[in-house]
């Protein structure tokens, strides 16, 4: 058995090594270099192991630890790389090192804590619903790995026993384990107060890198973050607005200052917006509440009166965001985000009213953006231009501030744009209205221009001119940025605005979802008045149309709603969704005691009434007749009520008959937990035998065995001789040897030995009763 | 694992992560299933022991430990039984002896057996006041138990020493030879014709084919061998050390099984004890038992019978008893 016992556990001890680090490649934050090395090697590994050739070097195995705990640090505070998944390729590393060598007791021991730090640190990488079943499939294997390992400490080799049966018996075990596990799991996640600490939060616990928005545009190494399926958020809108938008923007910042091949954003004001967030300034324990912030403050009555706009609350569209771990801490939203309400303590807005959130807040985040989404007709536009200088729509910013702002962003590179001047003469004209000199540059653009993403990495030091003028193909980035070129160079102030555009809409769950190949850059232009009105050059992609009707996205679609609603309810599960949970239960409760008062008072009143059950016979019975088929449906839905408490009725009755037949066994099974019977199962007809015999005063010695108490009890002279007591004597000798067979020898009573011994005792209680068999 | 769980449930708290709440809840639901599952191992168990007739001070014994598991449905896993034997009489001793025996599986509604080597350092009564019952299954975390009061009891006899280099002859008894009459014995005394009411086992098959009839074989009768073995005077034990006195009693009981061995009839005489020679192994249990118990300081030997009759017995007796304790000092002569 030992023998059995110590393969069993080797081999569970590779499934739960095995489930761990599946558990970690599903996040899908590791690299695919470390999951095809671990694919593709841990097999040759397992077959050393079943064939028993693998061999133990420790000194190799120690100074390869070694190492690697090294490197793992100089990756941490040397080349910057994230905390987590240091550890995490630590831990792979380890955990394979620990599988590659033979395995004594303690290398087993050290491969299940290793295993369990592998899911603890999946845990802070996982993002999606497939982490829940990889936890309980552990948690099983755990059991079972445990309970090997602690009887293989203890098993010997003599012992016979079936291994079928002990596994069967651990199995058993290992399922209340998975029972126990899960039910904590989800009261310590329901109950638990959120208190986030936030010690570390920041320097190692900081996000993973996921998305690869970038804070700049460089034209001549960008391309790739297109073809990227990573999801970087969730954007849910009311349905019914969807319909009515043609696209939806999600802007995360803009970028002013080019130098001719690069686009940054320059050095932008920002404004703190800080709310009361922490409850102990001392201990940093955060509230995690959300705030309300303010962004864009625009004068809704001046855009009514002047651009003929209705600024009501349709113009207006709410976004409910989930963002994921970003590398950029700027928050997005459909442009001109009016307000924002986030958890988080803060916020900085920037003079081109772009978000950032504070760096040690840089992980996934809900949030919900409110955003004016009607714009000025084209009409409106051009009146407002030609109408002298008017206060601007927006009410905290000064003239000499959006002066400022629009100087910035007439700035060119310092390259030989001659050919481009020429260009934006051929197109616009300089009495053209601003408005309409960017119209007329992005149509031109659009039509004469073509998309792709396979235009390669442009080596020209003026990318924008290549483009215009060779290769005449591109992806957003570059018509954003010639678009850009143009209009300042026609003077109207203009600047690239990035983020995402949100393209693929999930009816699952009302939402958009927003990859990193949707993000997009187009192009914000100043047209007076601190109105900055978006344009986008770029044509569409046919690709990223087609893809919608696959089959496989329909698929992948229900799989993301899934993970939305792991986020929205696992995920982001807060001392917010406590409160509103508990308030819920209270709610719910006092209604469903409300409701159940007013069916019991209902039926109180029905059976106060004599000829209740009459009527509503009859009644059945005339609808069943059809005499009641001309009666309104009120007699339709009596019918129903009355047949589903009729069904209910007898639901209870079965119930309460089933109870009835089972209660004996229930006692008996509540006896058995409770431990009353620890003398031997199925041996309660002797204690019942010396109830009897007490009472007639003739106690069992403590030291007495059952024999020997027999042997005295039959002993006595009076009992010897008179015919009832040779009776008693048959039922004691009668009970005892059967309770000895019950007892000692594992054996289960015949039938016949039940029936006599129950013949017995009801004998002795018959005969203990009458006056001549005392003793 | 307790602190282990404390950490994760800090780092939930630290990092607000709710996959690490999970875990840390999942941990929890471990620590609980743990507790259920062992007290389910532990309840329902009862344990039996069976001491061999005869243990002797550094020989190895086994014994056989019984652990019966009452419960209807639920076997009991790697159930560990600990008991400490202590030393009571002639000198009780706080030195414990460990006694443990290990189950890895034990059915429902079964029994398991095991058996201990145990080797007693010393001779005496020993007393295993209360067991332990523990376990560490299900997950090695915790090792939790129960202890039952038995207070069972056993006799270890005095240590066997090897006797054969010994010259023994002297000791020789004259109650050895034979006597010249027929009877049961190993000499041979004659052939006669075979008669109806003999044994047929003694038929001499060779003599019956010489003389063409049944013949049968007559033996010489020998004397049944008899010694008494003598403890007294007390006063003699009562000078030596305890060393000494271990190493004599030792010596004696291990004269008293040789004898016995050798097919005597062996009687005992004490101070308060006689017992008659004889070849029933219960009387030489006895003489062992004495011996295992016997402390010349202390008033520690049983009274089995009243002085006059023990004195009666001491006169009735014909051969003169071997002074057990001359006899050890001439094995290993020691200053007095």
């Amino acid at each position: 058995m030992q023998d059995s016992i110590r393969r069993n556990l080797l081999f569970s001890v590779w499934m739960i090594a095995i489930l761990s680090l599946a558990a970690l490649f599903l996040t899908r934050e590791i690299g695919i270099t470390r999951v095809l090395f671990t694919v593709l090697l841990l097999p040759f590994v397992f077959y050393g192991e079943w064939k028993n050739r693998l061999t133990k070097i420790r000194w190799f195995e120690n100074s390869f630890i070694l190492c690697l705990f090294f490197l793992s640090l100089f990756r941490l505070f040397f080349l910057k790389n994230s905390f987590l998944i240091v550890l995490a390729d630590f831990l792979i590393l380890f955990i394979f090192l620990k599988l590659v060598f033979k395995k004594e007791r303690k290398d087993l021991l050290q491969i299940i804590a290793l295993s369990f730090f592998i899911l603890l640190s999946a845990s802070t990488l996982a993002q999606d619903f497939t982490f829940l079943f990889s936890c309980a499939l552990y948690a099983l294997a755990a059991a079972w790995t445990l309970c090997l390992y602690t009887l293989d400490e203890q098993s010997q080799e003599k012992e016979e026993d079936e291994p079928k049966k002990i596994f069967r018996s651990l199995f058993r075990n290992c399922q209340l384990t998975l029972g126990c596990s899960l039910f904590f799991a989800f009261a310590i996640f329901v109950f638990f107060p959120r208190l986030s600490l936030v010690v570390f939060q920041g320097a190692f616990l900081g996000p993973v890198h996921k998305a690869g928005f970038s804070e700049k545009i460089n034209l001549i190494q960008s391309g790739k973050i297109f073809e990227d399926p990573t999801v970087v958020m969730r954007v849910e809108i009311d349905p019914e607005r969807r319909k009515q938008m043609r696209r939806l923007y999600l802007r995360g910042e803009t970028l002013s200052y080019f130098d001719g091949t690069e686009w940054t954003g320059g050095v932008k004001r920002a404004k703190l917006s800080v709310k009361d967030s922490y409850r102990s300034k001392i201990l940093k324990m955060q509230r995690v509440v959300k705030n309300q912030f303010q962004l864009l403050d625009l004068d809704k009555n001046l855009l009514r009166k002047e651009f003929q706009m209705k600024a009501d609350q349709n113009s207006t569209l709410r976004q409910k965001i989930v963002l994921s771990s970003l590398e950029s801490s700027f928050l997005f939203g459909a442009p001109w985000m009016e307000s924002l309400s986030a958890p988080l303590p803060q916020v900085s807005i920037f003079e081109d009213y772009s978000v950032a959130r504070p760096a040690n807040f840089a992980g996934r985040i809900a949030y919900e953006v409110d955003s004016l989404v009607e714009r000025p007709s084209e009409r409106a536009l051009l009146k407002q231009e030609r109408a002298p200088a008017t206060p601007p729509v927006t009410r905290k910013s000064k003239e000499k501030y959006a002066d400022e702002e629009s100087r910035a962003n007439l700035q060119l590179p310092e390259l030989d744009l001659t050919q481009v001047h020429a260009l934006v003469k051929k197109i616009v004209s300089t009495r053209d209205p601003a408005y309409i000199k960017a119209k007329k540059i992005e149509r031109y653009l659009r039509k004469n221009y073509s998309y792709t993403l396979e235009a390669g990495a442009a080596e020209s030091p003026d990318p924008v001119g290549e483009f215009l003028f060779k290769t005449k193909r591109g992806h957003c980035e570059q018509f954003a940025a010639a678009m850009a070129v143009m209009l300042r160079i026609a003077g109207v102030p203009a600047r690239i605005a990035t983020g995402f555009l949100a393209g693929e809409w999930n009816p699952s769950g009302n939402y958009f979802i927003v990859k990193n190949k949707d993000a997009h850059a187009w192009v914000e232009s100043y047209l007076g008045r601190g109105l900055w009105l978006d344009f986008d050059p770029s044509p569409r992609n046919p690709a990223l149309e087609s893809e919608k009707f696959a089959l496989w996205s329909e698929i992948s679609q229900k799989i993301d709603y899934l993970n939305y609603l792991w986020y929205l309810y696992i995920l982001s599960y807060d001392m917010e969704s406590q409160k509103s949970l508990a308030k819920n239960v209270e709610l719910k409760s006092s209604m469903l005691s409300q409701s159940l008062d007013k069916i019991a008072g209902k039926w109180k009143i029905a059976l106060a009434r004599k000829s209740w059950i009459g009527e509503k016979w009859s009644k059945i019975w005339k609808l069943a007749a059809g005499r009641g088929v001309g009666e309104e449906t009120e007699n339709k839905e009596a019918l129903k009520r009355t047949i589903l408490n009729l069904i209910f009725l007898i639901f209870l009755t079965i119930i309460a008959f089933v109870t009835a037949r089972r209660r004996k066994n229930l006692i008996n099974y509540f006896k058995k937990f409770s431990g009353r019977k620890t003398i031997g199962s199925g041996t309660h007809f002797y204690l019942e035998m010396l109830k009897i015999l007490s009472k007639r005063g003739a106690q069992k010695k403590e030291s007495e065995t059952p024999y020997e108490f027999a042997e005295r009890f039959c002993a006595v002279k009076k009992l010897k001789d008179s015919t009832p007591a040779k009776e008693i004597h048959q039922s004691i000798i009668l009970i005892t040897n059967l309770f000895y067979k019950i007892r000692f020898s594992n054996l289960p009573p015949t039938n016949y030995e039940l029936l006599t011994m129950k013949q017995s005792l009801q004998n002795l209680r018959n005969l203990m009763a009458t006056p001549q068999s005392l003793l | 694992m307790v602190l282990l769980t404390l950490g994760i449930g800090l780092a939930a708290m630290n990092t607000g992560n709710n996959l690490v709440y999970i875990i840390f809840g999942m941990m929890l639901g471990f620590i609980t299933a743990s507790g259920v599952i062992s007290e389910m191992s532990l309840r329902g168990l009862e344990v039996d022991w069976i001491f061999p007739a005869e243990m002797y001070a550094g020989s190895a014994a086994t014994i056989r430990i019984i652990l019966r598991n009452t419960k209807k449905k639920l076997p009991s896993f790697g159930i560990t039984l600990t008991a400490t034997s202590k030393a009571m009489r002639p000198r009780p001793s706080k030195d414990a002896q460990w006694i443990e025996g290990v189950f890895t599986f034990l059915p429902e509604r079964s029994q398991r057996t095991f058996d201990l080597e145990f080797t007693p350092k010393r001779r005496g009564e020993f007393l295993i006041g209360t067991i332990k019952i523990e376990t560490k299954f299900p997950f090695c975390f915790f090792r939790k138990y129960l202890t039952r009061t038995v207070n069972k009891s056993f006799i270890v006899f005095p240590e066997m020493l090897p006797l054969d280099a010994f010259a023994w002859n002297e000791f020789r008894m004259e109650s050895e030879r034979s006597l010249p009459l027929k009877g049961w014995g190993d000499s041979f005394w004659g052939i006669r014709d075979y008669a109806d009411g003999d044994n047929p086992r003694m038929i001499s098959w060779k003599s019956s084919a010489k003389f063409s009839r049944l013949m049968l074989r007559e033996t010489e009768k020998e004397m049944e061998k008899k010694i008494w073995v003598s403890m007294e005077p007390q006063e003699n034990w009562g000078s030596l050390n305890d060393e000494q006195i271990e190493s004599a009693i030792a010596f004696a009981a291990s004269f008293i099984l040789k004898k016995f061995a050798e097919g005597f009839s062996v009687g005992f005489i004490a101070s308060n004890l006689v017992i008659e020679p004889s070849q029933n192994r219960k009387e030489i249990l006895k003489m062992l038992s004495f011996l295992a118990l016997f402390n010349p300081h202390g008033a520690g030997t049983p009274d089995r019978r009243n002085r006059e009759q023990i004195e009666r017995e001491k006169k009735s007796r014909l051969e003169e008893p071997v002074d057990i304790l001359s006899l050890w000092m001439r094995k290993s002569p020691v200053k007095m």
